[in-house]
């Protein structure tokens, strides 16, 4: 029942090529990381906090704005599995195994990454062992 | 300008935010933040495909920053700005040019260019690469719902009188 002209097929066509060249381009892929791998948490500029991935752990972060999400670190898996942020984008998304994507939580200007050994160019503020 | 003009152009930004706030109730279990089916932009491209991109233009505008009040998101308003202006001026160049392309086309584009523009203002606003991981998957979910949007579209305009073009407004 759709209409579609020669056109619409290349639009297709180009963003999955796009898509592809994005994925393998290797720029963004990350690793699931080592023995030294840790969680980093971010509220604004500073980073919060940072947790050894070795250890399962349940941590509160209290974001800007009053609001805060809840980070339950397991298996090596990073999930936020609670927040008080209207949206809820950051509880739907999906749990972080390696380096790559992040767990935001915009109203509250929370960010969690994997990082590995590269570590970070900031000094940090708490660092928990 | 006229009152039917006026009356027409209210209609179509409570249409608008009205689909906005109801997509909600549809959830999208892709688990991908920020996914939505974008609904409200059947009006963008709606009035796209009559011509009107004046009009396009400030039914998006204010519809997003109405909806940012309305429904308590102030953060959404630079996201749905930003991926909002990016997608209408791709798809009223896409519209205005020679390109065989059908209304589907002209929204899957203004979808995909919508989510990059997304991505982009997420990279600003956090500052870290990792969030281009995501861009594959929002390009392919643009492709889905900018087909779905534009689908609507055609057929509102085949059971429109005026094919679309009713009423002179």
């Amino acid at each position: 029942m759709p209409r579609l002209k020669t056109g619409d097929y290349f639009v297709i066509l180009i963003t999955l090529l796009m898509c592809l060249f994005i994925f393998f381009s290797g720029k963004f892929w990350g690793n699931r990381g080592s023995e030294s791998s840790k969680a980093v948490i971010r509220v604004g500029d500073l980073i919060y906090a940072s947790y050894p991935l070795s250890k399962d752990r349940t941590v509160r972060i209290e974001g800007k704005g009053g609001h805060y999400c809840v980070l339950r670190i397991e298996d090596r898996r990073l999930d936020i599995i609670e927040a008080n942020c209207p949206d809820k984008v950051c509880v739907n998304t999906p749990a972080l195994t390696s380096t790559d994507g992040a767990l935001v939580c915009l109203p509250a200007e929370i960010l969690v990454t994997i990082e590995g050994e590269e570590g970070t160019e900031k000094e940090y503020d708490a660092v928990s062992q | 300008m006229r009152s039917n003009k006026l009356a027409f152009m209210a209609l179509m930004l409570a249409l608008s935010l009205v689909t906005g706030y109801v997509e909600y109730l549809i959830p999208i279990p892709t688990g991908i933040p920020g996914i939505k089916l974008g609904l409200a932009n059947i009006v963008t491209v709606f009035l796209i495909l009559r011509g009107q991109y004046l009009e396009a233009f400030w039914i998006l505008f204010i519809r997003v920053i109405l909806s940012g009040i309305l429904f308590g998101n102030p953060v959404s308003v630079i996201f749905g700005m930003t991926g909002g202006l990016a997608a209408l001026a791709i798809m009223i160049l896409l519209e205005r040019s020679h390109i065989k392309l059908s209304i589907i086309g002209v929204s899957m584009s203004g979808a995909v260019v919508h989510n990059m523009g997304q991505i982009m203002v997420s990279f600003l606003m956090l500052g870290t690469k990792k969030v281009f991981y995501y861009l594959p998957f929002l390009m392919i979910a643009g492709l889905i719902t900018g087909f779905i949007t534009g689908w609507i579209c055609q057929l509102l305009f085949e059971r429109l009188p005026g094919d679309g073009k009713f009423g002179g407004q």
